[in-house]
């Protein structure tokens, strides 16, 4: 069989797979194994599954992502959440709508020791949650700031997803880290302006609190001096060049555990549960990766690629004109597949376009995440919005929608400005690195 | 009366094997807990005092497969997966079920095959007497763990397929996994 027909085969009958509900890892790794062994052979078909799986499984790099999921998980459970949430709530709470900025100042802070979106938005859902609805927030405003204050988890440095697309595209990481700065601050203030934007709109969406005093906000400050040294010791050795990334993934999990230990005594039960979640967490981004490495040797085999990346600069699209295409088609995915899944799909593809039409790969890594935090908040599959919904059943999705579209709102204005000036993506590891 | 044994049977082993999953989860998240607690040591003896723990790396590369592969058999019974359920649920009923039986089965497939082919992946490496590279630690029994862990998957992912069966035909009162979360 003609190999392009087969990859184009072999991609229909992936999407046929997933839509019957085979994990999406799972689809791509059959596929990836089959149609390699139609090209190949069965035999090295089938040593793929454990040649691949094993070199996976020893990859120094992606441990890195078990190191840190565990960081963030010991960092939650040791209340650190909490702290960082308290300080912007002592020092911004009391304005109106303030409750909502502490949220996503929160959120951006504890972004900086845990790297992922939803336990971001879990965390922040127990400790803000409960406050704002308790202050007279409206449902919409509180929810809407949670969840979209924890896709700040993906973008904000560390994060899982950066670390999955600079392996999977061989990337520097700490490169993407430090291109992910200004955006990140971009984003926070992007979303403290759709806080306010939601209280212009519906001024009783919030109330006001009373102010609380110089000596608790310092206590604050005190107080939540953890998690700033847990960020600091962690982003600071890597930026700084102290430690290599799975050196200070490794001295996170260690901090983060003596806080733990020191904060809330031996309670092993607790730790238990704290590492059987990361180690559950762990397996499904393996699993996924297991997949998608099986299947890039399937596309690699089959030329497809580049086949694609010809045609679409044989027909003379612009460059521009091939990222908003690029755009468009996340936006339908996201409407099907959870976005990384998308992210992990299509990156045999995007890659090398994006390389043939000369976009930095550190650049396109930073759209890609904003795209995903996109996706995070928007229906059908908007993961945020389902963990906040998980966790209080009596407000109704539609509410939490309703809260969200400011943010959303904020998001495009975002992305519209990192895609229209890349140096403020860029400029900064041209600086630093 | 026999059909009756055979379901306490049924959930004697699954019991077991939740059991089992968890441990396995706890005792790989504990190694990698005790890695980076290595790292810190490596880190500090070589900044301060000029004198690095030996071979941390080669630790750390023939640990990661057995901390990861202990984690999957936890992760295929909690269901945690990333998956998409929009055509069953659009379905629903037995439609819905058949689909989520078809996934169970594919996935059990998947992993009985990969485990399959790591039985020869660590018999040659066995064979080939591989070893870390600073500690000359040999590095089969590693990947012969690993492979334990894959086979436990195995039954693991095949207790996920028979409760999905079970449902799907309507045999069970809904003993699915206790800590089943749902996808």
């Amino acid at each position: 069989m003609d190999p392009l027909l087969l990859a184009g085969l072999g991609f229909a009958i992936m999407l046929v797979l997933i839509a019957l509900h085979v994990p999406i890892g799972i689809a791509m790794g059959f596929v990836g194994m089959g149609g390699f062994a139609m090209v190949v052979g069965w035999g090295p078909g089938l040593t793929l599954l454990a040649s691949e799986t094993a070199a996976t499984l020893t990859n120094l790099n992606l441990a890195v992502i078990p190191l840190f999921m565990l960081m963030g998980n010991l960092a939650a459970s040791s209340g650190l959440a909490n702290d960082v949430y308290n300080i912007a709530h002592s020092f911004i709470g009391h304005r109106k709508g303030g409750l909502a900025t502490a949220t996503v100042l929160g959120c951006g802070g504890f972004g900086a020791i845990c790297g992922s979106g939803v336990a971001t938005t879990a965390t922040f859902g127990r400790v803000a949650l409960p406050e704002m609805l308790e202050r007279g927030y409206a449902p919409s405003l509180a929810t809407g700031s949670i969840a979209a204050g924890g896709t700040l988890g993906i973008i904000v440095p560390p994060s899982t997803i950066m670390l999955l697309y600079a392996i999977l595209t061989e990337q520097f990481v700490v490169e993407l880290f430090t291109a992910a700065m200004i955006p990140a601050l971009l984003a926070i203030l992007c979303y403290a302006g759709a806080v306010r934007v939601s209280i212009l709109i519906n001024p009783s969406a919030a109330s006001e609190i009373e102010k609380r005093s110089f000596r608790k906000r310092m206590e604050a400050l005190r107080n939540g001096w953890g998690v700033i040294f847990l960020a600091t010791v962690v982003l600071g050795g890597i930026y700084s060049g102290i430690f290599t990334v799975n050196e200070a993934a490794s001295v996170g999990v260690v901090v983060a555990f003596a806080f733990l230990i020191l904060r809330k005594g031996i309670n092993l039960r607790e730790l238990a549960s704290v590492l059987v979640a990361s180690a559950t967490a762990t397996a499904m981004i393996y699993v996924m990766v297991f997949g998608a490495t099986i299947f890039s040797y399937f596309m690699a085999v089959t030329d497809a690629p580049s086949f694609i990346v010809d045609g679409i600069a044989g027909s003379g699209m612009s460059a521009t004109g091939v990222i908003l295409m690029l755009l468009a088609m996340y936006i339908v995915l996201g409407a099907f597949f959870d976005e990384v899944a998308a992210m992990i799909i299509t990156l045999p593809f995007v890659i090398p376009l994006v390389q043939q039409f000369g976009f930095d790969l550190v650049w396109w890594g930073i759209i890609n995440v904003i795209v995903i935090e996109i996706g995070m908040i928007t229906p059908p599959i908007g993961i945020n919005v389902m963990v906040l919904n998980a966790m209080r059943r009596d407000i109704g999705l539609p509410t939490i929608y309703r809260g969200i579209l400011p943010f959303f709102a904020a998001d495009l204005v975002r992305l519209a400005i990192l895609f229209a000036f890349p140096v403020l993506t860029l400029w900064l590891p041209s600086v630093l690195l | 009366m026999g059909a009756h044994l055979g379901e306490e049977e049924l959930n004697r082993l699954q019991r077991f094997t939740e059991r089992l999953a968890h441990a396995l989860a706890l005792v790989g998240f504990t190694g990698l807990l005790i890695l980076a607690i290595m790292v810190v040591v490596d880190i500090t003896l070589r900044r301060l005092f000029d004198y690095p723990l030996q071979g941390v790396n080669d630790v750390a590369a023939v640990v990661m497969a057995v901390v990861v592969s202990a984690c999957i058999p936890n992760s295929l019974l909690a269901r945690q997966n990333i998956s998409v359920d929009v055509l069953g649920t659009i379905l629903g009923g037995k439609a819905h079920l058949a689909i989520n039986l078809f996934a169970s089965l594919a996935v059990l497939l998947f992993f009985a095959l990969m485990t399959w082919q790591f039985i020869p992946y660590a018999a040659s490496i066995t064979a080939r007497g591989e070893q870390t590279w600073v500690l000359k630690w040999p590095v089969g029994p590693w990947w012969w763990v690993a492979t334990i862990f894959f086979v436990v998957a195995v039954v693991a992912q095949a207790m996920v397929a028979l409760v999905d069966l079970r449902r799907l035909m309507g045999w069970e009162n809904g003993n699915a996994p206790s800590h089943e979360q749902g996808n």
